[in-house]
């Protein structure tokens, strides 16, 4: 899967795993950061996120520094994601 | 025990949120066998991060908490006190779905935090830094009662100044579900009865959330005066049932003549009517009935608490249940008699003040 449709697929996940009620899933930027500013996601969105790449990729993430750093924006995310599926 | 209400709000099948609409132009008749709330405006109360992971009970529940307090001018209560027979049911079920679903894997933190019986009243608590006297009950038809109880009991013995109490409960998919297949629930073709004539089974589904700020301080704001409470486990008939209203009244210093309304309860259903009708048959007051208003559900009595406060406030008995033998200005003492499936009754008077 390439990376620009990883992150197609992870936007709408995102906006239906965290309820984002007021955000349609071309509104995220890819590059904003998830957490603090941007998205403005907290803790609990962080272990929603950990489910929702277990759930729909099969990838467990289970060392809390490599999470910070993949969880950083929607284009992190996919990078690590497709780096898993090669 | 006695305590002021210096603050109300009802969320339910009509406008109540709205202090100015009293059932004007409202049918007697269920327009359906649930009755789900209107729609209410919660944006103001909940903020977005929490009301995006907020399920429809806590959307109700805090809007009504919070609104409560905001018309009694209270920012922080001294405690929350909160009733609710299913809980937080609908995330319950989601979470208990995925458990099976994803074989006990990959279970989502939210529904779980949700799921708890007690979010609502924990919510309130958060969003009013009230770090005191926290607690839900859930007790069937007697969970609101129960709350209701505590509050007064807190007044009394001087541990809170301002209690929040309310009674909340949520209807939903599977919940429908469940209550169609236990022979709860009216078939259509029945809601051309009034409820309080019906001759079939089941009854009218229904869902609210219904909060107060109580004190034992009276001020601008009183809407009436909580006199007493008090929960039955059980009655074994009607007449049972008017002794322990006698008896009820008789603690809290008011004579029968002095009732100048009876809120009953009465659910709908045929059979599990009959000990309330053969009690309001002995009673001689005037009657009204609020379930048609509201729907059955187990904290239909913090309806009831708020339709009698807002009668007594406004000297007026909606014009779509009966009770064509009370006259204005004259609604200072009602009695409000509750039960469920014929389980779990419950009195409560409210007075003018």
């Amino acid at each position: 899967m390439e990376v620009q449709e990883i992150i197609k697929n992870l936007k709408v996940q995102i906006v239906e795993q965290l309820n984002l009620e007021e955000v349609k899933p071309e509104d995220i930027d890819a590059n904003a950061p998830l957490f603090g500013d941007g998205l403005g996601l907290d803790s609990i969105d962080a272990l929603e996120l950990i489910v929702l790449l277990e759930k729909n990729y099969e990838i467990k993430i289970q060392d809390p520094k490599e999470a910070k750093a993949i969880f950083t924006s929607v284009q992190t995310m996919a990078d690590y994601v497709a780096s898993k599926m090669k | 025990m006695e305590a002021f209400i210096n603050g109300a709000t009802c969320i339910s099948h009509h406008n109540t949120v709205d202090e100015t609409f009293f059932f004007e132009g409202c049918s007697p008749f269920a327009p359906s066998p649930f009755l789900k709330v209107a729609p209410f405006e919660h944006k103001n109360y909940i903020p977005s991060a929490m009301s995006r992971r907020a399920s429809h009970i806590l959307k109700m529940g805090i809007t009504a908490g919070m609104m409560t307090l905001e018309r009694a001018g209270i920012k922080s209560p001294d405690a929350i006190v909160v009733g609710t027979g299913m809980g937080c049911f609908e995330d319950t079920d989601k979470f208990l779905r995925a458990l099976v679903d994803n074989e006990e894997q990959l279970l989502t933190p939210t529904s779980f935090i949700q799921s708890t019986h007690n979010s609502v009243a924990g919510q309130i608590a958060l969003l009013t830094k009230c770090q005191g006297h926290n607690f839900t009950y859930v007790h069937q038809n007697n969970s609101f009662e129960s709350a209701l109880l505590d509050a007064l009991m807190l007044l009394k013995e001087g541990e809170a100044q301002q209690v929040l109490v309310g009674g909340i409960d949520e209807l939903n998919a599977p919940l429908q579900e469940l209550f169609e297949r236990a022979g709860h629930i009216k078939a259509a073709e029945d809601l051309k009865e009034l409820l309080w004539e019906s001759t079939s089974k089941g009854s009218v589904a229904g869902e609210g959330a219904a909060f107060f700020n109580l004190s034992k301080k009276r001020n601008a704001n009183s809407l009436a005066k909580i006199r007493g409470v008090k929960t039955i486990q059980k009655t074994n008939s009607g007449e049972e049932l008017l002794e322990m209203a006698l008896e009820f009244l008789s603690e809290l210093a008011i004579k029968k003549s002095e009732i100048d309304l009876v809120l009953s309860g009465r659910s709908g259903d045929v059979e599990k009517d009959l000990k309330l009708k053969e009690f309001e048959s002995r009673l001689n007051i005037p009657l009204a009935y609020f379930k048609p208003l509201c729907g059955e559900y187990f904290t239909s009595g913090a309806f009831a608490l708020w339709l009698g406060t807002s009668i007594i406030k406004k000297q007026l008995v909606p014009g779509c249940i009966p009770s064509d033998q009370t006259k204005p200005n004259s609604l200072r003492n009602i009695l409000i008699v509750n039960h469920h499936s014929d389980e779990l009754y419950s009195l409560i008077c409210v007075s003018a003040c």
